[in-house]
């Protein structure tokens, strides 16, 4: 079995460790504090629905992840001629990306807490502002590494930089963009649920809250299990559109 | 009226460290015929791909006078179209799509539009039509960036140095290809290129270029008819003119 071909069995390990879980935590070790009994936790998923909200919980988070990811990217569509041409923007997003170098995001969102203390739209445009400087700032790489070879041959037959740009340049940027888009979506939920859980009012980071101070192991367990399963869906829908619309590499 | 003048062109490039460096300095040549098969043969980095992204006018600033047909030009897409070294067919779409590409710069008009299948033709890609080009040859990728670039219906082609990575059936079929459309279209050629055969294979006017900084430094007339019989005699002739320029090492011979 060759290296890439074991990628296709990946999903063995996750099923492995459920099945250590089960065996090790429901029958050898019932009792104990660092893993709930599978039994329990199977228990606790209506408190999880009910007691906690999940639906509404999950839908907002999934909500400011999905819709602020989907609205950076076509804005970054809409606006690639500025990104390539404008000056000022090219050095705006460099300065932002040396902070992000040193201060992280997330001190962002703890000044938008501060600010907006009860506002739940605060928690998507904190998304959508790093789902959108990310790409930017990605985008900024990508210009400076570009074939020339395409960019020349077409532009021989005229084209002027307009179109280059948008029927040339945002293809040639789609395998590396998203190669991003995958790290950006993880890094969206993380920080997302450190936001919601400094913030509170909806989202998974406050089940995550709630269940820490009710000391709640079975409600913590499940709800990271269901936000690792909706994470994993999540990887598989942006996976199925590079495939569906972005399945060829350059040279 | 001749078809190409480039006159005492020079071209320098600025260094990441402010310093000027000169690529090409007074290159002169000109390609009288509008049907021609010209080429510049040159070893590597003597400012082959900068001169023709010049005369393409890719690259605007140069010193100098580029002429098409006696008009002074400073943008793309007046009759010159430009094939790069590399692949530039776009791998995200086939065959069709790669050539109606140039007609969506152009406007679309209907009328050449039923022309994308008589260039997929012309270069010997019928049938593959619906063909993505991304996992195929340098050779099928060629095909297509040829086809595209004979779509905008130019008066003169530049080929930058595409055979070298190619296997040595698949440039025969090109040499072959190219000296076909040549013959057919009222289309002219020209390849810059370090491969003494090739030039020798396809060319009736070769200019022969020095690096360090690039300029043409001789001027070869083939007659295509004695091909293959007088290469050597032609290969001996370019051998002396390298040695007189004393870079015979830089330039890949073989016949």
């Amino acid at each position: 079995m060759t290296y890439k071909n074991s990628n296709k069995y990946l999903w063995i390990y996750p099923a492995v460790y459920f099945v250590l879980w089960i065996i090790l935590f429901e029958f050898i070790f019932p009792v104990n504090k660092i893993l709930p009994k599978p039994s329990i936790v199977f228990d606790s998923a209506g408190a999880l629905w009910s007691d906690y909200n999940f639906l509404f919980n999950l839908l907002s988070t999934v909500g400011s992840v999905y819709i602020s990811l989907l609205a950076a990217y076509f804005l970054v569509r809409l606006f690639l001629p500025a990104i390539k041409s404008t000056n000022s923007l090219f050095h705006f997003t460099l300065s932002l990306e040396w902070f992000s170098h040193y201060v992280p995001g997330l001190v962002l969102g703890l000044f938008l807490i501060y600010w907006f203390p009860d506002s739940e739209f605060i928690e998507f445009i904190f998304a959508f502002c790093t789902a959108f400087l990310s790409l930017v700032i990605k985008i900024n790489k990508e210009l400076k590494t570009l074939p020339d070879e395409y960019i020349s041959s077409i532009r021989s037959l005229g084209a002027d930089e307009l179109f280059v740009t948008k029927n040339i340049v945002w293809k040639l940027i789609q395998p590396e963009l998203f190669k991003h888009l995958f790290k950006l979506h993880l890094y969206l939920w993380l920080i997302l649920i450190a936001f919601e859980f400094i913030k509170g009012g909806l989202g998974i980071g406050v089940i995550f809250k709630d269940a820490l101070l009710y000391r709640d192991l079975s409600a913590i367990f499940l709800n990271a299990l269901l936000t690792g399963v909706i994470i994993y869906l999540g990887t598989l829908l942006i996976k199925l559109a590079q495939k569906k619309f972005f399945n060829w590499r350059l040279n | 009226m001749d078809l190409l003048q480039v006159k005492n062109v020079s071209k320098h490039v600025e260094g990441f460290s402010g310093t000027r460096q000169l690529i090409l300095t007074d290159v002169n040549f000109t390609i009288n015929s509008v049907d021609s098969f010209t080429s510049i043969l040159a070893p590597y980095g003597a400012g082959k791909t900068t001169l023709l992204k010049t005369i393409a006018a890719l690259e605007v600033k140069h010193n100098g006078e580029i002429k098409l047909f006696e008009k002074i030009y400073d943008k793309c897409g007046k009759g010159i179209a430009y094939i790069p070294e590399n692949p530039s067919s776009f791998p995200w779409l086939d065959v069709k799509g790669n050539i109606l590409l140039e007609q969506k710069i152009s406007g679309m008009q209907k009328t050449k539009k039923l022309q994308t299948e008589h260039f997929i033709s012309l270069v010997g890609l019928s049938g593959y039509e619906d063909y993505f080009p991304a996992n195929k040859s340098n050779g099928f990728r060629f095909r297509v960036s040829l086809a595209r670039a004979l779509s905008a219906e130019p008066k003169l082609i530049l080929i930058d140095d595409c055979f070298k990575k190619m296997t040595e059936e698949t440039r025969e079929e090109l040499y072959k290809l190219l000296k076909n459309i040549n013959e057919k279209k009222e289309v002219s050629f020209l390849l810059a290129s370090t491969n003494v055969n090739e030039v020798l294979r396809l060319s009736t006017k070769v200019f022969l270029m020095k690096n360090n900084p690039g300029t043409i430094f001789g001027t070869l007339n083939i007659d295509q008819k004695e091909i293959p019989q007088k290469i050597s005699d032609y290969t001996n002739q370019i051998e002396k003119l390298f040695r007189n320029e004393k870079m015979l090492n830089s330039i890949n011979i073989y016949v």
